[in-house]
């Protein structure tokens, strides 16, 4: 789906065509899932972000103005839920209730052993860099978007994104020579 | 540990026009940097994987969506009602207070009276706007209620009364006070005790 289709579908979701919708959230569900799972590491987290965003997207897609493209739109919904799950898991983890912890970890959709355990030591890794600097990675290293996206997204400027990614890269190339 | 942090200088587009210039020409003699470089990009990309995930998942996610939707709709309306019953409660216990008012209107105009005492009274404005008469005429005996509204002056208000001009001296403000009632008189000899 190129831009002119999106701008198409968002169009005929403002007009009433609800099935626009689907098609725009089928598009940008994994996006939106996996940029979530990492920054909060751990799925139950991450699918509570993603039926959040999915939401807030079906009733605010009629404020959209298209100053941004809609991706960044979308990254930006997604990180600001991250941040604010994580701050609010900070203080509940801080009260420690571990049983909510272990649920937290136990549930996943991946299936494949291998692959869990990989991803286990992914997600161990991002949440063990400072969250500014694990937000700018994930944007820069796994979703692939440049610092001037990255800094519509943040609201940091570019500098700052820069500076935050290079401690970022540094702590966590530390972390995977050290294991 | 990074030993070239110019690695991830360059990696996080921190070097300047000239830097970078120097480094690539560097990466393309320096074996050692080169190889350096392969091993943190090839560490970065190891992290970029795509785990096989339940593809289910994703479909079950609009089903939760919609019964997300749904039940965000009932718990709106189940606000609005909250809401209305406790307007109509509000609305019917004002209803109720204003019976009760009309019923014991003189009752409840001498206890907003009495009270308008309590709160404003200080002994300046005893001995100046209340006569012992006219406190007898809002039903308050003057042994209980007055001794008693002197007493509920707090504090710092006593504190600042005293030491205002217009308190002078205790004797004094007994022969301004026209009443010679025996009750008033000790209630002064108990503010003299209490030693201001």
């Amino acid at each position: 789906m190129n831009d002119k289709e999106e701008k198409q579908l968002i169009a005929e979701f403002l007009a009433g065509n609800e099935s626009a919708y689907n098609l725009l959230a089928r598009k940008y569900r994994k996006r939106i899932y996996w940029h979530a799972r990492r920054m909060v590491g751990n799925h139950p987290d991450a699918d509570e972000i993603a039926q959040e965003v999915l939401l807030v997207m079906f009733e605010k897609l009629k404020s959209f103005k298209g100053e941004s493209s809609l991706s960044t739109w979308i990254y930006k919904i997604t990180s600001s839920r991250s941040l604010n799950l994580i701050k609010k898991r900070k203080i509940k983890d801080f009260v420690s209730l571990d049983f909510l912890t272990h649920k937290r970890n136990s549930e996943d959709i991946v299936k494949n052993y291998e692959d869990k355990e990989k991803l286990i030591g992914v997600e161990k890794l991002l949440t063990s860099i400072p969250i500014k600097q694990r937000e700018v990675f994930v944007l820069r290293h796994f979703e692939e978007l440049s610092y001037k996206e990255i800094s519509e997204i943040t609201g940091q400027s570019v500098g700052a994104l820069k500076a935050n990614y290079f401690h970022a890269l540094k702590k966590v190339l530390g972390k995977v020579r050290n294991d | 540990m990074i030993k070239n942090e110019r690695i991830l200088k360059y990696l996080s587009g921190m070097l300047t026009e000239e830097e970078l210039a120097v480094f690539n020409e560097e990466l393309k003699n320096n074996a050692n940097l080169r190889s350096e470089m392969e091993r943190i990009n090839s560490e970065l990309d190891s992290l970029k994987f795509t785990p096989e995930i339940d593809e289910n998942y994703f479909a079950e996610l609009e089903r939760k969506l919609k019964r997300k939707d749904y039940s965000k709709v009932n718990v709106k309306n189940i606000r609005y009602a909250l809401s209305l019953s406790v307007a109509a409660i509000v609305v019917f216990f004002f209803v109720l207070m204003g019976t009760a008012n009309k019923n014991n209107e003189a009752g409840l105009n001498a206890i907003i009276d009495q009270n308008r005492i309590v709160s404003n009274l200080s002994i300046d404005v005893i001995s100046e706007n209340y006569s012992i008469s006219d406190l007898e005429n809002l039903g308050v005996t003057v042994d209980d209620y007055l001794s008693e509204s002197i007493f509920s002056i707090d504090d710092n208000t006593l504190i600042t009364f005293i030491n205002s001009d217009e308190f002078g001296d205790i004797d004094d403000l007994l022969s301004t006070v026209s009443l010679s009632d025996e009750s008033f008189n000790s209630i002064i000899t108990s503010l003299k005790n209490k030693n201001y």
